[in-house]
C-alpha cells in the first residue's frame, strides 16, 4: 500500500535540475569538442575511428633483448610489466618522439620481475596486416632504445 | 515545470535505492578486485609515463605510489561494502564516490581511457543524495529517489548516444561502411570472430545496426513495458556478443542499466511464485492418478 509521495521542495528540485543539466552539458561538450583528459566527461571514443576497407591494421608490440642475449616479448599487462598494451599504444607517439622514455619499461621490469634477466634493449615494433585479399603481414621497427645501466636501470643520467 | 518535474524526478519507491545500492556497490568491489586492477601496478610506473587527467589535477590527487594505491584500495573496498548494506549511506557512499574517482582517474592517467565507467561514476555521485533506504520501503514513494534513478538512466543512455556521436566526429559518416569491426576482430579474436571478420558485408551490417541503435538509445527513457524490455534485451545481447567475440564486456554500464528495472518488485514476485509452487502439490493430488 502506498503511504503517499514525498515531494521535493522547490530548492531541492532546483539544485538537482542544475546539477543534472551541468553534468549533461559537460558530457555532451566532452564528446563534441573535448579530449581524453576531460574524463569522466571525455569523448565516448572507443572504436570511434575509421579503418579503410583497403587499409592496414596496426598491432604495435614490444620486445626486449635481455642480459642473456635472448629476444623476449615485453609482457604488456597489469600482471606483467604493469602497463597495459592499450596504454603503450596511447604513449606510442611519445615513445617515437623520445625513445628514452622506454627506459621506464626496463625500470618496471626490474622492479616487478627482479629475479629475471634485465633488459638491455627495448624494441617498439608494429605488425601491419593489410586488408587486401591476402591479408599479408609485415613487421616494421618503430623505435629502439638501448637501456642505460641495465642492471640498475633506475639509475641513469637521463632521469630527472 | 510540471513536465520537467515528472521527467527528471518521477516518484519512485524508496526500496529501489536499497536495491541499486546493493547492486552498484557490490559491483564496485568486483570492479576494483577483478576488472580495473591497473592502479595497483601503476604504483610502480615511473613518473615519465604519468599524464594526470584534468580532474585529478584540479582535486590535487598525487601521482600514485605503491603504498598510496594499497591504502586507497582498502578505503574503497571498505566504503563500498558498508554502503552496499545500506548503512551510513551518505558518509560511506560519499567516501566511495571520491575514492572511486581517485582509483579510476589513476587507471586512466597513463594514456588510455575507457568510457564504460561514466554512468557508474555518476551513479556513485547521486546515490548518497538519498538517506537510509530499506528493501521493505516499497510503500514509500519519493521524487528524490526518482531523480537518482533518472540520472543513472540518462547517464547510461548518454554513453550509447555519445558513442554514435563520437563515431561521426572521429570516424566520419564513412564509419559504418569501414573496417573498424574487422580491425577489432583481427586484434582480439575469440570464437567465431575470425569468420565474421572475413565477411566485410556482415561487419558493415553489424556496424550499421550498432550505429542506429546507439543513435536511437534515448528512446529507452520514454519506453515502457514490452518496448523497454526489448530495448534493454537488445543492448544486453550486444554486450554479451562483444564479450564473446572480443572479450570486451562494458560491465560497469550493464550494471547501471538495472536502474531501468523495478527491482523492488522482486520480493513480491518471489513470494507469489513460492505461493504458486506450494499450491502445486495439492493440484497434483486433486488430479486422477491416471493423469499423473
Amino acid at each position: 500500500m502506498q503511504e503517499g509521495i514525498h515531494r521535493l521542495s522547490a530548492p531541492a528540485l532546483a539544485w538537482r535540475l542544475v546539477v543534472g543539466l551541468a553534468a549533461t552539458t559537460m558530457v555532451v561538450l566532452g564528446t563534441a569538442v573535448g579530449n581524453d583528459r576531460w574524463w569522466p566527461f571525455a569523448p565516448m571514443s572507443q572504436y570511434a575511428f575509421l579503418v579503410h576497407n583497403d587499409g592496414v591494421i596496426n598491432s604495435p608490440f614490444m620486445q626486449a633483448r635481455t642480459t642473456d642475449g635472448d629476444i623476449v616479448g615485453v609482457a604488456l599487462s597489469g600482471t606483467g610489466v604493469g602497463l597495459e598494451r592499450s596504454e603503450m599504444e596511447g604513449q606510442l607517439p611519445a615513445f617515437v618522439r623520445d625513445p628514452s622514455l622506454m627506459q621506464a619499461l626496463a625500470i618496471l621490469h626490474a622492479r616487478r620481475a627482479p629475479d629475471q634477466p634485465r633488459y638491455t634493449a627495448i624494441f617498439l615494433r608494429n605488425r601491419q596486416t593489410s586488408l587486401d585479399g591476402q591479408r599479408t603481414q609485415k613487421i616494421i621497427d618503430i623505435a629502439t632504445w638501448i637501456v642505460e645501466n641495465p642492471q640498475n636501470p633506475q639509475d641513469w643520467s637521463g632521469r630527472t | 515545470m510540471s513536465a520537467l518535474r515528472t521527467f527528471f524526478a518521477p516518484p519512485v519507491s524508496l526500496a529501489r535505492i536499497a536495491w541499486l545500492r546493493l547492486v552498484i556497490y557490490l559491483y564496485v568491489v568486483f570492479d576494483v578486485l577483478v576488472v580495473v586492477r591497473d592502479p595497483i601496478a601503476h604504483g610502480q610506473v615511473p613518473v615519465e609515463l604519468y599524464h594526470p587527467l584534468i580532474g585529478r589535477e584540479l582535486l590535487g590527487f598525487p601521482q600514485p605510489s605503491p603504498v598510496y594505491v594499497q591504502v586507497l584500495r582498502a578505503v574503497l573496498l571498505t566504503s563500498a561494502l558498508i554502503a552496499a548494506t545500506g548503512r551510513l549511506p551518505r558518509l560511506a557512499g560519499g567516501i566511495c564516490a571520491v575514492a572511486m574517482f581517485d582509483w579510476m582517474s589513476n587507471a586512466f592517467s597513463y594514456s588510455k581511457i575507457d568510457h564504460d565507467h561514466y554512468a557508474l561514476m555518476i551513479a556513485l555521485c547521486v546515490l548518497p543524495t538519498v538517506g537510509r533506504a530499506r528493501f521493505s520501503d516499497t510503500a514509500v514513494v519519493s521524487e528524490a529517489v526518482g531523480w537518482v534513478v533518472r540520472t543513472i538512466q540518462m547517464s547510461a543512455v548518454s554513453i550509447y548516444f555519445l558513442s554514435a556521436w563520437a563515431k561521426m566526429r572521429f570516424g566520419t559518416w564513412g564509419w559504418a561502411n569501414g573496417a573498424t569491426l574487422i580491425w577489432a576482430l583481427t586484434r582480439r579474436p575469440n570464437g567465431i570472430a575470425p569468420w565474421i571478420g572475413s565477411h566485410p558485408a556482415l561487419t558493415h551490417t553489424l556496424q550499421w545496426i550498432m550505429l542506429i541503435a546507439e543513435f536511437l538509445s534515448p528512446l529507452l527513457l520514454w519506453a515502457r513495458g514490452q518496448a523497454l524490455r526489448l530495448g534493454l534485451a537488445f543492448f544486453l545481447v550486444f554486450h554479451a556478443s562483444t564479450f564473446y567475440l572480443l572479450r570486451i564486456h562494458f560491465l560497469p554500464l550493464v550494471v547501471c542499466l538495472t536502474a531501468f528495472m523495478p527491482m523492488e518488485r522482486i520480493p513480491a514476485w518471489w513470494a507469489r511464485r513460492r505461493q504458486a509452487g506450494s499450491a502445486h502439490p495439492l493440484a497434483e493430488q486433486a488430479a486422477p492418478s491416471s493423469a499423473r
